[in-house]
């Protein structure tokens, strides 16, 4: 029995050490998976809580618990993607005129406003093909598991993940293109 | 020999390369071609390096977030969750405790107290396993929470001889105008500032919670399966438990707005009525019976609707959260919770509690988060207006002074273009924090700004 299943066990039937235990084990996990697909912003802390209370009401559901993680993963993305994302009117796409791995809390902003950007970008997606690009370029799912995750054949999220990367793909191409004109024009 | 690789060819390959999907001779060639072609070298690097941060970024890039204190409020929406009354004190305690059983860092044994007190009261005054409090925080949770408010100026209905308003007028919206030049945006966007004095009324229908000002006047008209509630006159807010078996519909000057889902508020104006619909989706029907449906982001001309800007929930959930702690203190004078109706509440035992649920001024936290709202829907200056109210309000050695500090830096130099602004706010920083492991990088960012800025800095080499 996993050291998970012990745990599940006992919060469902209200022990919030336990609970706080599974939290502090999977928050890293819920809020990276939650900040995928809604990227970087105030609303994420928001949704990753309502993505613990709806673990803490399905706990007695669980049927695996040794595969507990993927339970959480499920939730996460369906909470996630339920929240959805209110549309920004601008795309900033400046945020892209230089890539750099942030080393410090400067370094963080400046990479979390990238990752704004490309979110923006995405947002320009059909929800579909959004969702196909999370889960197969950024979340790194398999056509296979991604088409039995959403319910959807194979050809139909290949398909989606075709049409994303070119939209995707124009859209960051005009972003450098505009973040190349600014600099000239600056310079 | 494989044909020559172009730049159309590396685009259609893009992603497959991140991936490592292609094959050897392909990869060969590509990379040939990417050792001339800097546009498409620079096209990889940038898309793969955005791809692979979302991918493999740390939590810390996504938010950052409170442990403790995010899981109280889990624990609150929880422990409101289940309503079970011996279920309570053990929320109280847990809230302040680490997973290890010690005490958590924002441990403050005089709120504990005033809360355990509180709950013993609230037990002493009536059955104390079988009454179970109020579930207030199932609203901050909001899980399917919906929320209305309406204006309708009271003069309106002093003239009864009009008992069917006039189809909307088509003219310029006066109301929830968004001036980032006059006044603090979120005032005029966030609705905690335009209901600064609204007192609840108790009801016994947990799937709604009214907030009226003082010279409102409305009538529930309940039936099976539907809440009603008639604006005649005054200001009302109103929250609603949606998922419940029944609708919930608002009439006010002849129109009926029905909540179709999520959140969502309305502002309708007698002088230029209007409908705001900042998220979520309403129904309105007319006077004359024709129907429209409108949905938070868009915008109805025929309606004259306008949409100002979203609400920011987290903070007006907060803003009701911390009213509710508020009132469930002891000293507080509660509306009696087993009231059977709205309507016949009496209307003078109010205003004592006006104040007590009144929401709060938003705190630097709250502000940090508007202003992230501000960036991400591209109003700069509206975001600096708000980071500069929320560093008034951190202390200069908190961690939170040197974040505010360097967004307000990196959108004045990147987003505004005002490298002595920027400057200004680094150099704090660096007064402060004259080691953190930014000053280097600060440092010779502030040397670049001041040729920019065409200034000297003797800091500079």
């Amino acid at each position: 029995m996993s050291d998970d299943a012990e745990l599940i066990k006992a919060a469902a039937a209200g022990d919030v050490k336990s609970f706080r235990k599974l939290y502090d084990r999977y928050l890293d996990q819920v809020t990276c998976t939650v900040g995928r697909y809604l990227g970087p912003g105030p609303d994420v802390e928001d949704v990753v809580q309502d993505v613990f209370v709806e673990l803490h009401r399905s706990l007695d559901r669980v049927s695996d618990p040794d595969a507990f993680g993927g339970w959480v993963y499920r939730v996460a993305r369906n909470v996630a993607i339920s929240h959805g994302r209110k549309k920004s009117n601008s795309v900033n796409f400046v945020a892209l005129q230089s890539f750099k791995e942030p080393t410090s809390q400067w370094g963080k902003l400046k990479a979390r406003e990238k990752l704004r950007a490309l979110y923006v970008a995405l947002e320009c997606l059909s929800d579909e093909q959004r969702e196909a690009i999370i889960m197969y370029e950024i979340e790194g799912n398999t056509l296979q598991e991604i088409a039995d995750a959403t319910d959807t054949s194979i050809n139909t999220i290949a398909s989606r993940v075709r049409r994303g990367r070119k939209q995707l793909l124009k859209l960051v191409k005009r972003a450098l293109s505009t973040s190349q004109q600014k600099t000239g024009e600056k310079a | 020999m494989t044909a020559p690789i172009l730049c159309k060819d590396v685009e259609e390959l893009l992603f497959e390369l991140r991936r490592d999907e292609v094959s050897d001779i392909k990869r060969s060639a590509i990379d040939e071609h990417l050792s001339t072609c800097g546009e498409c070298q620079e096209l990889i690097t940038k898309m793969g390096g955005l791809l692979d941060m979302a991918s493999d970024g740390e939590p810390s890039l996504f938010a950052d977030i409170d442990e403790d204190a995010l899981f109280g409020r889990i624990e609150s929406s929880i422990a409101d969750d289940a309503a079970a009354p011996d279920a309570r004190l053990d929320d109280v305690f847990t809230v302040a405790r680490t997973s290890n059983g010690e005490p958590g860092p924002d441990f403050d044994r005089d709120e504990l107290f005033e809360r355990i007190t509180g709950n013993l009261d609230q037990s002493n005054t009536a059955d104390p396993l079988r009454s179970p409090r109020r579930p207030r925080r199932v609203w901050a949770a909001a899980v399917a929470a919906a929320c209305i408010a309406v204006f309708v100026a009271w003069w309106t209905f002093s003239d009864d001889s009009s008992p069917i308003a006039d189809p909307l007028p088509v003219k310029a919206p006066t109301v929830v105008a968004v001036d980032d030049t006059e006044a603090p945006a979120e005032e005029t966007k966030s609705p905690q500032f335009e209901f600064p004095q609204l007192s609840t009324s108790p009801s016994s229908d947990e799937s709604i919670r009214l907030f009226t000002a003082e010279d409102s006047e409305y009538r529930r008209l309940d039936e099976p399966g539907r809440s009603v509630v008639e604006l005649e006159s005054g200001s009302i807010l109103i929250e609603y438990l949606t998922g419940q078996d029944s609708k919930f519909e608002l009439k006010a000057r002849g129109y009926t707005i029905t909540v179709v889902g999520t959140v969502f508020y309305v502002t309708i104006d007698e002088d230029a009525p209007e409908i705001t619909v900042f998220e979520g989706t309403v129904r309105v029907t007319s006077p004359d019976g024709s129907e429209r449906t409108i949905t938070g982001g868009e915008i109805s001309d025929e309606l004259n609707v306008q949409i100002s800007a979203y609400v920011d929930l987290a903070a007006h959930r907060r803003a009701l959260e911390e009213a509710d702690q508020k009132a469930e203190a002891p000293s507080v004078e509660k509306p009696a919770l087993e009231e059977p109706s709205v309507a016949e509440a009496p209307v003078e035992e109010e205003p004592e509690v006006v104040e007590e649920l009144a929401p709060q001024p938003p705190s630097a936290r709250e502000l940090r988060r508007q202003a992230l709202q501000a960036v991400h829907q591209g109003e700069f200056r509206r975001a600096t207006t708000l980071l500069a109210r929320a560093l008034e309000k951190t202390e200069p050695d908190e961690q939170a002074t040197a974040d505010i500090l360097l967004e307000l830096a990196r959108i004045h130099m990147r987003e505004l273009d005002e490298p002595e602004q920027a400057a200004d706010y680094l150099n704090r920083f660096l007064s402060q924090w004259p080691d953190d492991p930014a000053a280097e990088a600060i440092r010779s960012q502030l040397c670049a700004m001041s040729t920019v800025a065409e200034s000297d800095d003797e800091m500079c080499p």
